[in-house]
């Protein structure tokens, strides 16, 4: 079992991060800490799949011999998923800090609880 | 061996650096405090860490790489201090009693 | 006559039996019951304690499960992970001679997979647009509070300094990376990043408005769609060319072209994220 977890390390670190990100993202009252807790989320997926792609005695997919041996270089298709990933991303948090702001400025808080009953309060 | 053990006496500076700048962080609760600590591990602690990097190295090409990341870091880490510094003076509550008024211009 | 009889019944089609035949007694109505408003604040409290409970029930559970496929996926770096297959030997074999790129990863997302490198582009486009739907209703406020105190905030001397040294070095270690994007590691979206984020220090250290001398929010309109504009219109022409039938110099050029077109679109909207958090407007 250890043996196995020390094999996967980063697998079981990415999952420990996931995990950790989706409780807060759950838990959290702090809308921005919910926002923060999305990125540690996204950050645990791209090091899930940047170390799927790592394959030992390999390096990096850039040609130094005109790809004449294939099998010196890794998959450059977990690399394009995590640059594809870092993008959404980053449009993702930018938006919804963006809804934030606009939240603040229609109730005054961005804690979820306060905000729950500032909205009641004014559906009264 | 030599090379080895100073390697890791300079690691294990950096090391020691960044768990004081962590400790620091979440166990301080006031901003200047807090902003010390942070400012410990970008500027001692990556030079360890780089430094040691270096003697284990032992190449020119990327000792003068990581001689490029060092002047960096220690050009732009004590300024994001300095500015975080300013930021504080400028929004704390009653600035006037606690901080002198210093022209930055 | 149960309730899964006419669950049944239901099921083959047949007409529904309700499931009480008796009509309900007729109940005699009372004056609705005030919420008083302290029962109102517990049942939040409940709701939320309840909440807080079954999400740490549901994150448990999510862990276990993943951990246990974590734990079964084939070792870390070994050769028999199921990445290690024959699109590796597709790819690595035949990219730099199809598209003209040795860094495989960018010959990759920008002409094999070109339309899905478009489609995130359009992402950060829409993205930015958004912001600026969104902090562009508040933005008279703001624009007066960043008049009341932008003049009056002094600019730091040591940051400006510090700014006048480091600037140069990384307009050019951003140009590099977006230019050498297809023969070494970079490309446009790291180094449209690091020349947004010189932009960036450029309006922290020196004011907004020096900035607005070259960057107004003209320029930064055009720049962004003619970068998109560009990336469509080089994808359009390759995939009219035949594609992977193109020569591999030509190839290679298009490449560096669309890079360019991607840092550009990037630059542009790091530049504007900042801009719009700030002070609401470019």
């Amino acid at each position: 079992m250890l043996h196995t977890i020390i094999e996967n390390r980063f697998a079981v670190t990415a999952v420990i991060l996931f995990v950790t990100g989706f409780v807060n993202m759950m838990v959290h009252p702090n809308l921005i800490k919910k926002v923060v807790a999305f990125n540690i989320m996204d950050s645990a997926t791209f090091l899930m799949l940047a170390s799927r792609g790592m394959i030992a005695g390999r390096t990096a997919a850039i040609l130094t011999d005109g790809g004449a041996d294939v099998t010196r270089y890794v998959n450059p298709i977990p690399a394009g998923l995590v640059l594809t990933g870092i993008v959404v991303s980053v449009s993702v948090s930018a938006f919804s800090l963006a809804l934030i702001q606009r939240i603040y400025g229609a109730y005054g808080t961005v804690d979820m609880r306060e905000l729950l009953e500032a909205m009641k309060k004014k559906g009264e | 061996m030599i090379r080895l053990i100073l390697a890791a006496l300079f690691l294990a500076l950096g090391l020691f650096m960044f768990f004081s700048e962590v400790v620091g962080f979440y166990k301080f609760t006031y901003v200047m405090n807090r902003m010390h600590a942070a400012a410990l591990g970008d500027t001692l602690g990556i030079g360890s860490i780089l430094v040691a990097v270096a003697i284990l190295t032992g190449e020119l090409v990327p000792i003068l790489k990581l001689v490029l990341i060092l002047v960096f870091m220690f050009l732009t880490g004590p300024v994001t201090t300095h500015l975080i510094a300013g930021a504080e003076v400028e929004t704390h509550k009653n600035a006037g009693h606690e901080y002198k008024e210093v022209d930055r211009r | 006559m149960s309730a899964f009889d006419s669950f049944t019944k239901w099921v083959d089609g047949e007409k529904p039996v309700p499931l009480k035949t008796e009509p309900k007694p007729v109940k005699a109505k009372t004056e609705p019951k005030k919420p008083a408003p302290i029962d109102d604040k517990k049942r939040l409290d409940g709701f939320l304690r309840l909440y807080a409970w079954c999400a740490v029930v549901i994150s448990a559970l999510m862990l276990i499960v993943l951990l246990i496929g974590a734990v079964a996926l084939p070792a870390f770096a070994s050769p028999g992970n199921p990445t290690d297959n024959e699109v590796v030997r597709r790819y690595v074999g035949s990219a730099e001679h199809e598209t003209g790129a040795e860094n495989v990863i960018a010959g990759m997302i920008l002409n094999y997979r070109g339309f899905d490198t478009f489609g995130e582009s359009c992402v950060l486009f829409l993205a930015v647009c958004c912001v600026m739907l969104l902090l562009w209703a508040t933005n008279d406020k703001l624009r007066a509070e960043a008049a009341g105190s932008g003049k009056a905030a002094p600019r730091d001397a040591i940051l400006q300094n510090v700014a006048k040294l480091v600037l140069p070095c990384i307009l050019c270690f951003g140009m590099c990376v977006l230019f050498n994007g297809h023969v070494s590691p970079g490309g446009g979206f790291s180094g449209g990043s690091i020349l947004g984020a010189a932009l960036i220090l450029f309006a922290v250290a020196f004011g907004a408005e020096a900035v607005q001398r070259f960057f107004t929010e003209r320029v930064f309109n055009t720049v962004r769609i003619t970068g998109l504009m560009i990336y469509a219109l080089m994808f359009g022409v390759y995939i009219y060319q035949g594609a992977n039938g193109i020569d591999s110099n030509l190839a290679r050029y298009i490449v560096l072209v669309i890079d360019i077109a991607v840092g550009l679109v990037v630059m542009s909207t790091m530049y504007g994220f900042y801009s719009f958090y700030t002070k609401g407007e470019l």
